[in-house]
């Protein structure tokens, strides 16, 4: 089974420091402006994501949650969480005052990967 | 560069302003402040903490207790004098903005910070006009309205318009009585401060005051603090969400203005003349470069009608071409940075999708170099991408200078494509028929649609969003309800009892 979503090292780092301070932590993507669509880290049941919405996968067991509407176009993208230096979109993201951002880098599955992807969960 | 408007000054550092005075963070701690110009540091800002915030509201509090006394004509000689102050003032500010945000100081000085003057006096004026109502429902029973302020209202600000955004909250919020704690984008978190030194003593303390610091550590505590009264929000769909649900907490109202993928529609007929008409209308498709594309409204779809794409894409890609891109402080500069290097990494990543989506390139596609001094600020080319609706590209906010263009043969397919995205905030309609002029703007689902122009904001206009864009309507006096409570004496001056007991 192929998976949607990866992390880089130093994405696993910070994820790292962050449960440290906060605990259990989760994402959540979606759209808007500013920090739309760049991946959001708030504390583990800190969101509430909407009915249907789509949880693409983990990272070290926290959950990956994306916006209903947008994954009918995310469905066919691999995500890497990456984090980058810096900050500037803003959002109520935890990483932001290390002076971080989490960002994903897509890659479009192939037809092959496409055929024989992971299951994704939806909230119920 | 000899006509550019000479580089600013500024402090060291800038503390939190609350209560009339300027404050140092409790915890001791800044943070760099990079100008998007040059990808420098400029001055640094208070990196604030829940204590911050807890000195910021309960100052808020205790200065609403006169605040809310004070008549609606002193509340809006208040506000016509922050004006005056403000346009005193005008070049200075700009330029203070353009090193804060990276915008071009043509657009600062002659959209942003007169926009922003004349907002006050728009809320000063509106408040005088106003009154209760007084409804008699019986012959013994008069029913009496009185508008009162919330008190104590938090406003958290985008970093795309930093000062216009700022007064789009702060002007009704003031005109209608309440006491503010506002807290700025952490990107460009200095024009706001600078805007304080020159209007903060025509207010009384405590009346407005700012926070510096980072939305994941100070946005719940200000949210959720329960002498806070309502909040307001620009920015994401998720954030707009969390403040939502923060709101829940104490069950106070909010306002939100997260977003868009706005259409901007061309029919053929705006080609039937080539005139003055069809100039402006090729102006108003190459308006997704304005503020670099960074505004909730961007034109960022461009819908056209086939039979007239080739020539009509032709002249749109000229104009683009020649937009002058350089150093944002220069007054012929037309287009000046992205706000920050995570945003241009953002837009650099929608460029590469785009080409992978396989959009082809009408023009653009690549991050600026502009080498010497600027050569480490944060620009992009302005981009046309060719595809169709369901591309990532034609339904994501890239926030950048980046159009996503593509075709439609009748009124119906054009209106299908303009509500096929899950915002509503604002939308273009062009054309020479007076029959498309009406239908098709009602047809649109959207709270701004913009009829043979766009990107206009001015005071009197309400401004905001169907669907997931948003609840609230600014620029307007209705915003004043959104920032009070109405109060109803129902008096009875009957003598009889009711009769039940």
């Amino acid at each position: 089974m192929v998976k949607r979503l990866d992390a880089t090292e130093k994405a696993l780092e910070m994820i790292q420091l962050l449960s440290e301070q906060h605990g259990d932590l989760m994402f959540y993507q979606a759209g808007g402006c500013c920090e739309g669509t760049q991946p959001q880290c708030f504390e583990k049941g800190g969101f509430f994501p909407r009915m249907n919405d789509v949880c693409i996968g983990t990272i070290n067991g926290y959950e990956f949650w994306v916006d209903r509407d947008l994954f009918e176009y995310w469905q066919y993208s691999h995500f890497t969480l990456d984090v980058l230096d810096g900050f500037g979109p803003g959002g109520f993201s935890l990483e932001t005052p290390y002076n971080k951002t989490f960002k994903i880098h897509y890659r479009l599955f192939t037809e092959e990967e496409l055929k024989n992807l992971e299951p994704v969960k939806r909230m119920e | 560069m000899p006509n550019a408007i000479k580089r600013p000054s500024f402090k060291d550092k800038y503390d939190n302003y609350i209560n009339g005075k300027w404050t140092a963070p409790s915890k001791g701690k800044y943070f760099d402040v990079i100008s998007p110009i040059d990808g420098k540091v400029f001055t640094q800002a208070a990196h604030s903490t829940k204590e911050d915030i807890e000195l910021a509201v309960n100052a808020a509090h205790d200065a609403f207790k006169s605040w809310k006394n004070v008549s609606a004509t002193e509340r809006s000689i208040l506000l016509n004098k922050i004006a005056d102050r403000i346009e005193e003032n005008l070049e200075y500010i700009a330029s203070v903005e353009t090193v804060d945000n990276g915008k071009a100081v043509r657009e600062t000085l002659n959209a942003d910070i007169p926009l922003a003057i004349d907002h006050f006096r728009y809320f000063a004026g509106v408040i005088r006009a106003e009154e209760g109502s007084a409804t008699e429902l019986d012959k013994d029973t008069l029913s009496l309205i009185i508008n009162e302020p919330l008190g104590v209202v938090a406003q958290i600000i985008p970093w795309n318009f930093p000062i216009l955004m700022a007064v789009w909250k702060l002007a009704p919020a003031l005109a209608a009585g309440n006491c503010v704690v506002l807290k700025p984008a952490e990107s460009t978190p200095v024009s706001i401060m600078v805007l304080m030194e020159l209007i903060g003593d025509i207010l009384p303390a405590g009346v407005v005051n700012i926070i510096n610091g980072f939305g994941a550590e100070l946005g719940r505590p200000l949210v959720t603090n329960p002498k806070v009264s309502k909040a307001a929000f620009t920015g994401s769909t998720a954030t707009g969400r969390l403040v939502m649900q923060y709101a829940t907490e104490n069950i106070i109202p909010v306002t939100l203005e997260l977003g868009g993928k706005s259409p901007n529609v061309f029919f053929n007929s705006v080609m039937d003349e080539d005139d003055e008409y069809l100039d402006k209308a090729i102006e108003g498709a190459v308006l997704f470069c304005l503020n670099q594309g960074e505004i909730c409204t961007c034109p960022s779809r461009l819908l056209i009608q086939e039979d007239i794409y080739d020539a009509f894409i032709k002249r749109v890609i000229e104009r683009v071409q020649a937009i002058k891109v350089g150093n944002p402080l220069d007054p012929t500069v037309m287009m000046g940075a992205q706000a920050s290097q995570i945003q241009k990494d953002k837009i650099a990543s929608y460029l590469k999708l785009g080409k992978e989506e396989g959009a082809e390139v009408l023009t653009g596609g690549d991050i600026n170099h502009l080498g010497g001094d600027l050569e480490n600020g944060y620009y992009i080319q302005p981009t046309l991408f060719k595809g169709h609706n369901k591309m990532r590209i034609f339904q994501e906010e890239i926030f950048g200078p980046v159009l996503a263009v593509t075709t439609f043969k009748t009124v119906e397919e054009a209106i299908e494509i303009a509500n096929d995205t899950m915002y509503g905030l604002g939308a273009g309609v062009w054309t020479r028929d007076a029959h498309e002029l009406y239908r098709v703007p009602r047809a649109i689902q959207a709270g701004r649609v913009w009829v043979n122009q766009y990107h206009s904001y001015p005071a009197g206009a309400p401004f905001g969003g169907y669907k997931q864009s948003g609840v609230g309507r600014e620029n307007h006096k209705m915003m004043l309800a959104h920032y009070r409570q109405t109060k109803n004496m129902l008096i009875s001056y009957n003598k009889q009892k009711l009769g039940f007991f």
